[in-house]
């Protein structure tokens, strides 16, 4: 993000803070997909990732004064998602995850991996086996792996949004690895045409 | 022997930590510790690709986003705008 990203983020921040639920609106815009994104990731299933991603806009704007200048917007509201996300393992409502095995998302890359060459299907076949092998994993090691791995974010930043110590987190992402490594097996993910 | 166990603990040293190794993510040290074990084992240097085949790709999920629904922020604004009509503020 640039200086002038940041300046203009602080005074919607300060805005939204006045009560201005349009500068809130901008925010919640800005940040949006990412935040769909990991939901969409933990709970592998698009109608209660929107649901949970409409939640966490609603307590990110009810806390928006808990907001501190000296944290990152995108930080504070990715651990509402995470925390919006376990809440709705604890209730064990991911019920219509197991009455759809295949999720929707995967089913629109099965569908468009019919028109293509045998090497691309192979690629769509492997990411398919690797959705299946995280949605395998628990919450927490699932967390860990889509916040460094899949969303790309640092130890850090990761270990701040899920609320653990920095070696806590690297040690819940290594067991995770090696879960999705035992579940795929280390040919597949060795093939050639993989990278 | 005394060469097998020093090999065994070796191992298991880095293999609680080759996440760390390929994350960047150990002191100088232990870093040069692990990669003078992950050269002379075979277990801990598939280890390292296969872990690092697995980052790649799931790194390649993360291009595979859907945008956010329009309707989450409709459905978001409509009740914010119900609460604070309860609660008498103007928006």
């Amino acid at each position: 993000m640039t200086s002038a990203e940041h300046l203009h983020e602080a005074r919607l921040i300060a805005q939204a803070q006045q009560g201005d639920l349009g500068a809130y609106e901008d925010l919640a815009r800005a940040h949006g997909d990412r935040i769909y994104a990991v939901i969409l990731r933990l709970v592998m299933n698009s109608a209660d990732a929107e649901d949970i991603a409409q939640e966490t806009l609603l307590r990110g704007w009810r806390g928006i004064n808990n907001f501190h200048a000296d944290a990152r917007f995108g930080t504070w509201i990715y651990r509402i998602a995470v925390n919006e996300s376990n809440r709705f393992f604890e209730r064990g409502a991911n019920r219509r995850r197991e009455q759809l095995p295949i999720h929707d998302h995967e089913a629109r890359l099965a569908a468009r991996a019919v028109d293509q060459p045998p090497a691309r299907a192979e690629l769509r076949e492997l990411e398919g086996a690797l959705r299946r092998a995280i949605e395998q994993l628990e919450p927490p090691y699932r967390t860990a792996l889509v916040l460094r791995d899949i969303e790309g974010l640092s130890t850090r930043e990761a270990a701040e949004i899920v609320g653990v110590r920095e070696g806590a987190f690297k040690s819940r992402l290594h067991q995770a690895r090696l879960r999705v490594r035992a579940a795929l097996g280390d040919e597949a993910l060795l093939a050639p045409g993989v990278d | 022997m005394l060469r097998f166990r020093s090999f065994q603990r070796e191992h298991r040293f880095a293999q609680a930590r080759l996440s760390r190794l390929i994350d960047g993510d150990l002191s100088r040290r232990t870093r040069l510790r692990l990669a003078r074990h992950v050269e002379e084992c075979p277990d801990c240097s598939r280890g390292v690709q296969v872990l690092r085949a697995l980052v790649r790709r799931s790194g390649l999920l993360g291009t595979q986003t859907d945008p956010m629904p329009e309707a989450v922020l409709a459905r978001f604004r409509d009740r914010a705008q119900q609460e604070a009509q309860m609660a008498g503020e103007p928006q």
